[in-house]
């Protein structure tokens, strides 16, 4: 009975020990690390807020009563609906003009159309394939536009 | 302070409304305290809910002007009944100044990780906050939500919160989320520390708190602004009132039980199998009645449930209708035979093995998990015990086999969701291993 216990305490000291030294670890981790989160706060205070780019164009869907669009890029890849950097720009654009319904999947479906260009010399080439017109022109290549005919 | 200011109406909701259902003579304990939090949320979150579902929008003046009632009649009716309310030679205090104490810099670093990200990790702003701020902005299209992306039908809990926080402080921020996040993380590590101290010594239970607070990945997703933490906290709590409920035959916690098994279908999807599992296993216990006295009001318990769940169903079943890429061509369907693929097994082990045990950011949280559990087998022996057990068991059976079944490709699957599948288990098993360890040991 008393060497029962006593391995019972050594089993308790050794997991008692162990926790607190991958304790002792992680929290050494943590503290190395001070220096560098400091840092990234303040650069934080300098990045502007999620979808920031497609705020031009809040007020043209508010004024045209726009509550749903398509949202189409100029970048071409395998699938698109896992594209890191696609998807990061349409749930951006998303986020900022909510609650207009941005249409990743369906994006013709729609006669207004938010068109992202990565590369602006792409634009009258888009234009052409969407068969839409240009109706507000932001900075980095947002562009807000319209298909032409009756949708 | 403004942006505090919702949180501390929901938990003094929480407080007031377990403060009602306490027994004169007994005082409200700390674990109360923690719960408190948990329960405002709650209970703030469906009455959001269901006025959406009355005005057909946001109405944030109705909303509030709900909850300021809210509070002045639980206040009143506290007063009427001359309930309990905390008596100043309690060790509340005494519990909360020490939390505050020890934690201090843990928190810290926890608030200086947050504000990192002021918008949250990627599924934060573009899926919980999204829908709190379309819901917000939306006015009476706020349905046009479930035609925006599947992932609507995920639970509502935490995008409410953060709504709630929102109407609070008038308009939309960045710090309702960071706040809502710390607040859960503080709270579930307080009910931790404090349940685990009801029956260990306290420098255990704060090692416990400690030794959690210290996993890299737990606090850095614990301030991503997802919902993992949330259901982390209401699975905690849900186990632990059990366990209260067993100990203490009371209407207080099975009542309370009911309600948060409700919380945590309303929490996320793993929630719901979480809320699901634990009913299944709670009903099976009672009728396996061959420990006598281990019967617990389980009635109580499915009445608290279904107060909760209709609102759980409605997101998930009844509201949503087809969204813009259901059209799509995407391979949905599962097969059961990949269960048995030896290769898909092996990746899966592989992974688990590399990515979650050996993981540096667990910070060897599951090896002494493993250890823990290994070596404490035979003190599995009440049935509140294997309620915990079998509750963890279960949910990660089932979350094997869903990876195992998945249509997606396994390894991006597993990448991007297992670690944070799992780390809704987190606090629970930390309080299940440190119970386990320690519960009879003089040892320390």
């Amino acid at each position: 009975m008393k060497i029962k216990n006593n391995l019972e305490n050594i089993k308790t000291l050794f997991l008692t020990l162990l926790i607190a030294l991958l304790t002792c670890l992680n929290l050494f981790s943590h503290i190395k690390n001070v220096g560098n989160i400091t840092n990234v706060i303040a650069a934080q205070a300098k990045i502007p807020p999620v979808g920031y780019a497609y705020y031009g164009l809040k007020k043209y869907l508010k004024e045209l009563n726009i509550r749903q669009a398509g949202f189409i890029t100029d970048r071409i890849s395998a699938n698109a609906g896992e594209d890191v950097v696609t998807m990061s720009e349409y749930q951006s654009a998303q986020y900022a003009l909510s609650p207009t319904l941005l249409d990743y999947f369906n994006a013709s479906n729609h006669q207004f159309m938010i068109l992202k260009l990565f590369n602006p010399k792409n634009e009258s080439r888009m234009l052409k394939e969407s068969q839409a017109e240009s109706i507000k022109k932001l900075d980095n290549g947002i562009i807000l536009i319209k298909q032409k005919g009756n949708k | 302070m403004i942006y505090s200011l919702s949180s501390i109406i929901s938990f003094y909701v929480g407080y007031q409304i377990i403060a009602l259902l306490s027994n004169k003579n007994k005082s409200i304990s700390t674990v109360d305290i923690f719960l408190s939090i948990g329960l405002g949320f709650l209970i703030i979150s469906q009455t959001i809910f269901y006025s959406i579902l009355l005005f057909d929008e946001i109405k944030p003046f109705y909303i509030l002007l709900i909850n300021i009632v809210a509070v002045i009649l639980l206040f009143m009716l506290r007063i009427h009944l001359n309930k309990i309310k905390i008596a100043k030679d309690s060790s509340i205090y005494k519990d909360l100044i020490r939390l505050t104490v020890v934690f201090y810099p843990l928190i810290m670093l926890s608030i200086m990780l947050a504000l990192c990200r002021p918008f949250g990790d990627w599924d934060a702003w573009s899926f919980w906050n999204l829908r709190a701020n379309f819901l917000l902005r939306s006015g009476h299209h706020w349905k046009n939500i479930f035609i925006l992306t599947e992932q609507s039908k995920h639970p509502w809990l935490l995008s409410l919160s953060v709504l709630w926080g929102w109407i609070v402080a008038g308009k939309e921020n960045n710090m309702t989320p960071i706040v809502t996040s710390i607040l859960f993380l503080t709270s579930t590590i307080g009910l931790l520390v404090c349940s685990l101290t009801e029956q260990l010594k306290r420098n255990i239970s704060f090692l416990a708190g400690i030794f959690l607070l210290s996993i890299p990945f737990f606090i850095t997703h614990s301030t991503s602004q997802y919902s993992d933490i949330v259901a982390g906290y209401y699975l905690l709590a849900t186990l632990v009132l059990i366990k209260k409920t067993y100990e203490t035959k009371s209407r207080k916690y099975s009542l309370l039980a009911g309600l948060f098994i409700g919380a945590l279908s309303f929490t996320k999807d793993e929630g719901v199998a979480l809320a699901f599992i634990i009913t299944v296993i709670l009903v099976l216990s009672n009728m396996n009645k061959c420990a006598k006295g281990e019967k617990i009001p389980i009635s109580t318990i499915f009445f608290g449930t279904l107060l909760i769940i209709p609102s759980t169903v409605l997101v998930k079943f009844i509201l949503p209708f087809k969204f813009f890429g259901e059209n799509l061509p995407i391979e949905k369907s599962i097969s059961i035979a990949h269960v048995l693929d030896v290769n898909r097994c092996a990746i899966l082990g592989k992974f688990i093995l590399n990515n979650v045990i050996l993981n540096p950011a667990w910070g060897g949280f599951w090896i002494v998990c493993i250890i823990a559990i290994a070596t404490n087998t035979k003190q599995i022996n009440t049935t509140k015990d294997k309620i915990f057990l079998s509750t963890i068991v279960i949910f990660i059976s089932v979350i094997l086999f869903r990876f195992l079944t998945t249509a997606e490709p396994l390894i991006w699957h597993l990448n991007v969701a297992l670690n944070r599948v799992l780390f809704i288990l987190v606090p629970t098993l930390t309080y299940f291993i440190f119970y386990l360890s320690f519960k009879n040991k003089e040892i320390i």
